[in-house]
C-alpha cells in the first residue's frame, strides 16, 4: 500500500462511522508496531541506564544506612549514623570547601574565555575558523586520565618543560602539583583548558541564532564592534548565558578523573574534592567503609540535585526572557 | 548493485552486533584439550610477573590444568578482589591484599582450606606457619612465601654518582649525620642530579619507612604500638626525630623536586634514570629496577637502614610471616588450587622467587644460591643480622582478630602527616602525632568493645608484652 492510499484509507475510516470496527485494529496495529520499534531502540539505553545509573543510585541510598566494608556479607543497619559521622568529619567539610573553590575558579574562566573565543571564531572574516574550532575542541575528546598523567610530566618541577622554560628565563622553578598552595590552581588551569572547548561550542551555537541582519542594521546605524557586542550580542545571549552557566557549573562537579591522575587529592588533601573523598573511603582505605562513603555520596548527590533544580528554574527563566525578546 | 535502504542497514547492523556479542561471549580457547580444568591465579608482585607467568605455564603441564596468571597493580588489587567476590568471580588462588584478619576471611567464605601434605609444609623453615595468621583451628588457610626478616628502608644508592661525590661505595652512610654529609657532597657537585628522592606521594610507603626509622631510632614497638605496654605512642621522640630528619633534608634542598607527588614506582624510575643519588627502598628495589631499567642494575649499591646516632645498633621487629596466598572460597577445584600452591614450597620455586629479587623468600638461605645480584644478597644479609620477631596480640590471643575486623580506618595517617609536615601544611608535628596516637587508641577501644559484645574474650591487656626483650626473637610463653 502506497503512503497516499494509506492516508486516504485512514481519512475514509475517520469519516465513516460504520468503519469504526475496521479503523480501530488498523491504527492500533500500526501504533503497536511503531511503539514496538520505539521500545526496541530504547531498550539498550533503558537497560544500561537502569543498570549503571538508576540501580547504583538506589543501592547507594541503602548502603548509606548500613555499616559495611564490602569484604564481609554482614551489613549492619545503623540508621543515619553514617550521615552523622560524615557531617561531623572536618575532612568532609574541607572537601566541600575545595569542591566549591574549584567550581568558583573554573566555571567563570570556562564561561568567559570560551565566550570570547566563540565570538572571535564566529566572525565570518576569520580565516580557517573551522580549523581553529577543531583545534580548540580537541582537548575535550582526549581521555581525561591520559591528560592527567601527561600533565604530571609537563608540570614536573625537575624535568618538566614549563619549569625548564622558567629556569631558562632566570626564574626559580615552581612545584606546581607538589605544593599545596599551587596544586588546586594548577589543576584548575588544566581543567579549563581541557573542557572549555565544549562551552565554546555551546556559545558558537548560541551566536548562530542571532540573525546577521541585526548586525548589519547596527553597522548601518554606525555601531562599532564593542557597541555591537555590548548592545546586540550580549542581550541576545542572556538566555543562553543562564543555561550555559548552569551546565558548566554542574559539569565542574565531575573532575574526579583529572584530579585523581594529577594529584590524587594531595598534597596533604589540598585538592581533595568530594569525589576523591568518597573514593578514598570506599576503595582506598585499608578496610573500605562503603556505608560511610555512600552517605557522603548521597549528600553530594543531593547537592548536585539542588544545582539541577536551579538549572531547571534557569531554563524556565531563559525561555521567558527569550519570549520577551521576541 | 544492491540498494541499501535504512531497514536493510539497520538489519545488517543488528546482525553484525549480535555476531560480535556471541563471539565475545564464547569462552577463549586456551589451546588446552576440552575438559581441562581451569585455574585462575591473581597476584600483585610486580617483580615476579615473568617468573609467575612461566611458572603458571609449567604447572599447567604438570598438573594437567589450564592455569592463567594475572598481575594486578598493588594499589588496585584489593578493589579488584572486592568486585570479583561480589560477582562470585574470585580467582582460584590470589595474593593477600585484603585488610581483614584471617578469621573474618574464613568466616566470610573468602577462603578454602589449603590441603597440603605435611611433608610439603615441612619444606618451609620451622615457624613459617602461625595459628591466627596462616592457620585457624589447625587448618592451613594462607601460604606464607616471604621472610618476616625484612624492612622497607635500606639506603640504596647510585654507585656512579657516589663515586663522583667521593663517597666510598664500600662504606655507605650509616647514621643521620653521615647521610646528611653525603647528601651535601652530592649537592655540591651541581651535577644535574639531586642528592636523594623519596616516594612522598605514597603515604602508605612513607608510613612503612618511618616505622623502620623509628625502630632504628630506638622505638621499642611497631606501627606506633609499644610492645611492653601496648600503648600507642606515635608521638615518641623516635618518630619525631625521624620525621624532623626528613624535613631537614627536604628544607636543605637535598630531595629531588617533585618527590612530594611521587608514588614508589615514580620515585624508583626517576632514581634509576640517574635523577638522584640515594633512594631509601626495600629489597624489592633490585627487582623493580631490573624491570624498568635493566641497564641501571650495575649502578645499584646499598647500605643498611640509617640509625639516629653513632654507636647505637639497628634493630627492627616484624610479626610472624604473613599469609601471602589464599585459595578462594568459591574455587571449583580447591584441591587442584592447593596443588598449585604446594608447588610454591618446592626448592625450584623458592629459587625462582629469590631470583625475582622482590621480597626475600621465607628461607633466606636460598638467596645465596639464587641467581641474584650482589647488592640483593647484601641487603638480605642486613636482614639476617638485624630483624627480629615481634610479639603480636593476635598470635597470643587469636580472638583479637574479631576486634581487628571491627577496626575502622583512621585519617590522617602517619604517611599523610609526614607529607603535610614536609610540605608545610602541618606546623605542630608532635601535636599531630599525639592526635594520631589518640585516634588509634580510640578506634582500638571501640573495636574491643564491639568484639566483647560479640562474645570475644579480648582486652587491652592482650596488646601488652611486658616480658618482651629487645634484640631477640619474641617467644610466646
Amino acid at each position: 500500500m502506497s503512503t497516499t492510499t494509506a492516508k486516504a484509507a485512514l481519512q475514509g475510516a475517520r469519516q465513516d462511522p460504520k468503519a469504526g470496527a475496521y479503523r480501530g485494529p488498523t491504527r492500533t496495529k500500526m501504533e503497536r508496531r511503531r511503539n514496538l520499534w520505539i521500545w526496541l531502540f530504547l531498550l539498550p539505553t533503558v537497560v544500561l541506564y537502569g543498570l549503571y545509573s538508576i540501580y547504583p543510585i538506589i543501592a547507594s541510598y541503602w548502603y548509606s544506612l548500613v555499616q559495611w566494608n564490602g569484604f564481609e556479607s554482614e551489613q549492619t543497619f545503623v540508621g543515619i549514623s553514617n550521615y552523622e559521622a560524615v557531617l561531623a568529619d572536618p575532612a568532609f567539610w574541607s572537601s566541600v570547601r575545595i569542591t566549591l573553590i574549584f567550581m568558583l575558579l573554573v566555571a567563570p574562566a570556562r564561561i568567559l574565555l570560551s565566550l570570547v573565543l566563540a565570538v572571535v571564531l564566529n566572525s565570518p572574516k576569520l580565516p580557517f575558523s573551522k580549523l581553529f574550532r577543531t583545534v580548540f575542541f580537541l582537548p575535550v575528546v582526549t581521555t581525561t586520565a591520559i591528560v592527567g598523567v601527561v600533565m604530571q610530566f609537563i608540570f614536573d618541577p625537575s624535568s618538566g618543560p614549563i619549569n625548564a622554560a622558567l629556569r631558562a628565563v632566570g626564574l626559580d622553578g615552581v612545584n606546581f602539583l607538589g605544593d599545596s598552595s599551587s596544586a588546586l590552581f594548577t589543576v584548575s588551569a588544566v581543567y579549563v583548558w581541557k573542557f572549555f572547548g565544549i562551552t565554546m561550542i555551546y556559545w558558537i551555537a548560541a551566536l548562530q541564532t542571532i540573525s546577521s541582519d541585526v548586525y548589519e542594521a547596527a553597522k548601518i546605524d554606525g555601531a562599532g564592534a564593542v557597541q555591537i557586542f555590548r548592545f546586540i550580542t550580549l542581550p541576545l545571549l542572556k538566555p543562553f548565558l543562564i543555561i550555559i552557566s548552569l551546565l558548566t557549573i554542574e559539569d565542574t562537579f565531575r573532575a574526579f578523573d583529572l584530579m585523581l591522575t594529577m594529584t590524587g587529592g594531595g598534597p596533604f588533601f589540598s585538592t581533595e574534592i568530594i569525589e576523591i573523598y568518597i573514593y578514598r573511603w570506599a576503595f582506598a582505605a585499608s578496610i573500605p567503609q562503603l556505608g560511610f562513603a555512600s552517605a557522603a555520596a548521597v549528600l553530594f548527590g543531593l547537592f548536585v540535585f539542588v544545582v539541577g533544580l536551579i538549572q531547571l528554574w534557569g531554563v524556565y527563566a531563559a525561555r521567558r526572557i527569550q519570549a520577551e525578546n521576541k | 548493485m544492491i540498494e541499501l535502504n535504512r531497514r536493510a542497514f539497520l538489519g545488517a547492523g543488528g546482525a553484525v552486533a549480535a555476531a560480535a556479542f556471541l563471539a565475545a561471549c564464547k569462552p577463549q580457547s586456551s589451546g588446552a584439550p576440552a575438559g581441562t580444568p581451569d585455574i585462575r591465579w591473581w597476584d600483585h608482585y610486580s617483580a615476579l610477573q615473568k617468573f609467575h607467568d612461566t611458572w603458571a605455564a609449567d604447572q599447567s603441564k604438570k598438573l594437567g590444568a589450564n592455569i592463567t596468571h594475572t598481575y594486578n597493580d598493588a594499589s588496585k588489587s584489593a578493589q579488584a578482589l572486592q568486585l570479583a567476590n561480589q560477582s562470585k568471580q574470585l580467582p582460584d588462588i590470589y595474593s593477600n591484599t585484603l585488610g581483614l584478619p584471617l578469621s573474618a576471611l574464613v568466616q566470610e567464605k573468602w577462603l578454602s582450606e589449603i590441603t597440603m601434605p605435611q611433608e610439603s609444609q615441612d619444606r618451609l623453615p620451622k615457624g613459617s606457619f602461625t595459628e591466627g595468621v596462616t592457620n585457624l583451628d589447625g587448618k592451613l588457610y594462607g601460604l606464607p612465601l616471604f621472610s618476616f626478616r625484612q624492612y622497607s628502608t635500606a639506603t640504596w644508592f647510585n654507585k656512579d654518582i657516589a663515586a663522583k661525590a667521593g663517597i666510598d661505595a664500600g662504606s655507605p652512610p650509616l647514621t643521620y649525620d653521615e647521610f646528611r654529609a653525603a647528601c651535601k657532597k652530592v649537592k655540591d657537585l651541581n651535577g644535574g642530579f639531586a642528592a636523594m628522592t623519596l616516594a612522598l606521594g605514597d603515604p602508605g610507603r612513607m608510613r612503612d619507612q618511618m616505622d623502620d626509622m623509628a625502630q632504628a631510632g630506638g622505638f621499642a614497638g611497631y606501627q606506633g604500638l609499644k610492645f611492653a605496654t601496648g600503648e600507642y605512642a606515635y608521638h615518641d621522640d623516635a618518630y619525631v626525630n625521624g620525621i624532623e630528619f626528613w624535613k631537614e633534608l627536604n628544607d636543605s634542598g637535598y630531595i629531588l623536586p617533585g618527590s612530594s607527588n611521587f608514588t614508589v614506582a615514580n620515585a624508583r624510575t626517576r632514581w634509576a634514570s640517574g635523577a638522584a643519588a640515594f633512594f631509601p627502598d626495600g629489597p624489592w628495589c633490585a627487582g623493580g629496577v631490573r624491570n624498568v631499567a635493566a641497564n641501571f642494575v650495575p649502578m645499584l649499591e646499598n647500605g643498611p637502614l640509617l640509625k639516629a646516632e653513632k654507636g647505637s645498633e639497628v634493630t627492627v621487629y616484624r610479626g610472624a610471616p604473613g599469609a601471602q596466598f589464599f585459595v578462594a572460597g568459591n574455587s571449583k577445584d580447591p584441591a587442584l588450587a592447593s596443588k598449585l600452591l604446594e608447588s610454591f614450597t618446592t626448592p625450584e620455586y623458592q629459587k625462582g622467587l629469590a631470583a625475582g629479587m622482590d621480597q626475600p623468600p621465607i628461607d633466606l638461605d636460598v638467596v645465596d644460591k639464587a641467581d641474584v645480584i650482589d647488592p640483593y644478597k647484601k641487603v638480605v644479609s642486613y636482614f639476617k643480622k638485624t630483624v627480629y620477631r615481634a610479639p603480636q596480640a593476635v598470635v597470643r590471643n587469636p580472638e583479637i582478630s574479631v576486634a581487628q575486623s571491627l577496626s575502622k580506618p583512621v585519617s590522617p595517617l602517619l604517611g599523610d602527616i609526614i607529607q603535610g609536615y614536609l610540605g608545610g601544611d602541618i606546623t605542630d608535628l608532635k601535636g599531630a602525632l599525639k592526635t594520631l596516637s589518640d585516634n588509634f587508641s580510640a578506634d582500638r577501644e571501640q573495636a574491643i568493645k564491639g568484639a566483647t559484645a560479640k562474645g570475644a574474650k579480648v582486652s587491652l591487656d592482650d596488646y601488652a608484652f611486658p616480658d618482651w626483650k629487645p634484640g631477640t626473637d619474641y617467644v610466646y610463653a
